[in-house]
């Protein structure tokens, strides 16, 4: 089992708090993960582009004034569904390492109680 | 920092450039410019102060990014990679390498096919796959597909040969070049036999037999000889009169028979024998091996991969034309908004 597709999830996981562009996504992700995932921002818009062909997301353009017409993304019923599979997956995913990780951790405490 | 964003963008159009059709490209372009303004935007507030190097480094160079599209439509190309070992082996059975097709055509076509088509069937499923690539890189590799298989082509079926238009073809391979020669070997005992039964049947007729006239007098008539090359039996049969004719029509019919058509069927057999004759030791020795080169690669495969090439480049061209003509519009756009 692999937990498989990070940015995609990533991207589909802070798309569901409504419709963004592409450099807001990016902030929102660095943001949410206290600047961990440092990734660089122009592999972003390959991974849009790939959610956007699996009809995972849906994309519009919106005229700004004064400023380029940005790109703006949204999530749809299939990424909806492939996000809480990504959730499933994860969850199992980070659930086993836990478990291989934690256990002598939690066989001391288990000891010294 | 501007400068360093011009220069980003057209470097990754350079990269981009057949990974992505035209309205797709600009698309990506003006998306990734957008969020390169406000990248710099955010970069340069006070006290930061941020160099080209940084933003392209935050950004990704333009090379790993264009990869990132590559990956990204790798699955499009999917149906192309299946098509492709289709197209292949669709290609060499309608060439004849799959050892039964042979037998099928033989019953359709009722020979060998022209060494030119099949180059042509062969090399034009390369041609047409590698002008459907999306990827520059694969397109010389297609081509480099098709003339190995033009190469294997040659070297399995043997030798073409010239073989002076027999048959209606000029140069063919070696083994179908042995079929044809049969054939006409073939041929020439029937028009022997057919000469026979004339003759025989002329005989009688002259001889008043019973049966002859019987059959002259209900189904009188010929019929070209060389179309009765496989029923000889079938020129005083084929052409029914409806009605039955009188004794005077069928042996005019015999007159026409012995006038006309026994002295061309005479000629046609000498022709043939001479031409049998003249094949001494071994068929091959009749007909003119075609230099390898020549006759053939020379011939319709580059004439095919310079089509192909010259197709490919006006594909570009009006790719180019159009992506110019669009990206007018979006500036014209940009600016008026």
């Amino acid at each position: 089992m692999a937990f498989r597709g990070d940015l995609d999830a990533l991207v589909l996981g802070v798309l569901e708090d409504g419709p963004l562009h592409g450099y807001e996504i990016s902030k929102r992700i660095k943001l949410r993960s206290g600047e961990v995932f440092k990734f660089g921002e122009g592999h972003l818009y390959p991974c849009l582009h790939g959610l956007e062909r699996t009809g995972l997301v849906r994309a519009e353009w919106v005229p700004q004034e004064g400023k380029p017409a940005r790109k703006v993304y949204c999530m749809t019923e299939a990424g909806a569904a492939e996000l809480l599979q990504k959730r499933r997956e994860w969850h199992k995913f980070a659930g086993a390492v836990s478990a291989v990780l934690m256990a002598p951790q939690t066989a001391k405490e288990a000891a010294r109680g | 920092v501007d400068k360093a964003i011009a220069w980003y963008l057209v470097e990754l159009e350079r990269e981009l450039h057949g990974r992505l059709g035209s309205p797709e490209l600009e698309s990506v372009l003006q998306e990734i410019e957008a969020h390169l303004l406000e990248l710099k935007e955010e970069l340069m507030q006070p006290p930061a102060y941020v160099t080209p190097e940084e933003l392209v480094r935050r950004f990704g160079s333009p090379k790993q990014i264009a990869q990132g599209f590559s990956d990204a439509v790798a699955p499009s190309l999917e149906p192309h990679r299946k098509v492709l070992p289709i197209l292949m082996i669709g290609s060499l059975c309608l060439i004849g390498l799959v050892p039964f097709v042979g037998m099928v055509w033989d019953s359709i076509w009722g020979g060998p096919v022209p060494f030119p088509t099949l180059i042509t069937v062969g090399f034009l499923p390369f041609v047409v796959t590698s002008l459907m690539a999306r990827r520059l890189m694969v397109k010389p590799i297609l081509v480099g597909c098709a003339m190995a298989a033009f190469l294997v082509t040659v070297l399995l079926a043997g030798s073409t040969y010239d073989v002076g238009k027999l048959d209606g073809m000029t140069i063919v391979m070696k083994r179908d070049a042995a079929k044809s020669l049969a054939r006409i070997s073939r041929n020439e005992v029937i028009l022997e036999r057919q000469i026979r039964d004339i003759d025989q049947g002329i005989a009688a007729f002259v001889k008043g037999d019973p049966g002859a006239v019987q059959m002259m007098s209900t189904e009188g008539g010929f019929r070209y000889p060389t179309n009765s090359v496989r029923h000889p039996k079938w020129y005083i049969t084929v052409v029914q009169y409806g009605v039955t004719p009188d004794a005077k029509t069928a042996r005019n019919a015999w007159r026409a028979a012995n006038i006309f058509i026994r002295p061309q069927l005479r000629s046609e057999l000498e022709e043939g024998r001479a031409w049998i004759a003249s094949i001494t030791e071994s068929p091959y020795s009749f007909v003119q091996q075609v230099g390898s080169f020549g006759g053939t690669v020379v011939g319709p495969a580059f004439a095919l991969l310079g089509a192909a090439l010259a197709l490919n480049l006006m594909v570009q061209a009006i790719r180019g034309l159009i992506s110019a003509i669009w990206r007018g519009g979006q500036k014209r756009r940009v600016v008026s908004g």
